[in-house]
């Protein structure tokens, strides 16, 4: 963490399903004076201190951009300031006045649409990651193996364990998707 | 009979296809969409940005709409004659519900 009185760096984790998390916590350090300007690949988020101001910040997921410009000035049109975006996650964030935040999702299906973009991307890194693993052991030779079998082997471990990471994240997302499905809005 | 039931499987429309169906009678971009809809809705539906890129996208994979032109970075769009026919299926089912409310609802 790197805080002088300009500059604001910090490193913090959000699980993909706690966007509204991630969101709200983006608005509090606005209304700090504290404005989001970059978002590293390592969830690096960097801020820059300007004037106290009400905020909303909020995420889209779109991983495969065919029309990046368009996309953009769709929500400048609708007076969202693009930030930044990272792996496939677009911030938008925009001023308001009063008691009611403005939201880029103003139904459920375009919700559960944009977790729906974010599991299929999961999907298709688990089959890509899961083909390592499934190939690695079936050359292992147990138990006369040799110091190459062992790296195998601990490689083969690691696999399992990424992919159980993205198994678990797979199913999360899913839950929230089930969630909003039968919530009433 | 097999495109009656490709019509079947989007019905019911969501609220925002419907709207932005009608909308897209005459070509619009998205903004002038979103503005149409609070329109004739009477402010009722501010429909975000995100809802309505994704809807677009989704739409025209289904073929209901098409891209007509592009200007200043912005596409519009317009119905195709199968997003004609779908909006028609629609209205003729809503006119359905709203008959049946009025004779035994009210």
């Amino acid at each position: 963490m790197i805080k002088n009185q300009n500059e604001f760096n910090v490193v913090k984790g959000f699980w993909p399903w706690q966007d509204e998390v991630e969101e709200s916590w983006l608005s509090t350090m606005a209304m700090e004076g504290w404005h989001l300007q970059k978002v590293g690949r390592k969830k690096e988020y960097h801020f820059i201190k300007g004037p106290s101001i009400k905020v909303k910040y909020c995420m889209d997921y779109q991983a495969r951009q065919k029309d990046k410009e368009g996309y953009q000035t769709l929500f400048k049109d609708a007076g969202w300031e693009f930030v930044t975006s990272v792996s496939g996650w677009q911030y938008f964030r925009k001023e308001f006045d009063g008691d009611t935040p403005p939201e880029i999702f103003t139904d459920r299906d375009s919700k559960i649409d944009r977790y729906n973009r974010l599991l299929t991307t999961y999907a298709s890194i688990l089959i890509c990651l899961g083909v390592i693993p499934i190939t690695l052991a079936n050359t292992l030779r147990f138990p006369e193996g040799d110091a190459f079998d062992f790296l195998r082997g601990v490689l083969t471990g690691l696999g399992i364990a990424v992919c159980l990471c993205f198994i678990f994240m797979i199913s999360s997302v899913s839950s929230r998707t089930q969630n909003l499905k039968t919530s009433k809005k | 009979m097999s495109d009656d039931k490709a019509f079947k499987d989007l019905l019911p429309l969501t609220e925002s296809t419907y709207y932005i169906l009608l909308s897209l009678k005459e070509p619009r971009h998205g903004y002038s969409i979103m503005q149409n809809i609070e329109a004739i809705t009477r402010g009722r539906i501010k429909m975000g940005p995100g809802t309505l890129y994704g809807a677009l996208s989704k739409m025209e994979s289904q073929g209901i709409i098409k891209m007509v032109s592009e200007e200043d970075k912005r596409k519009s769009y317009q119905l195709t004659a199968k997003g004609i026919r779908l909006l028609g299926l629609e209205i003729k089912r809503l006119e359905e519900l709203y008959r049946n409310g009025i004779k035994y609802g009210v």
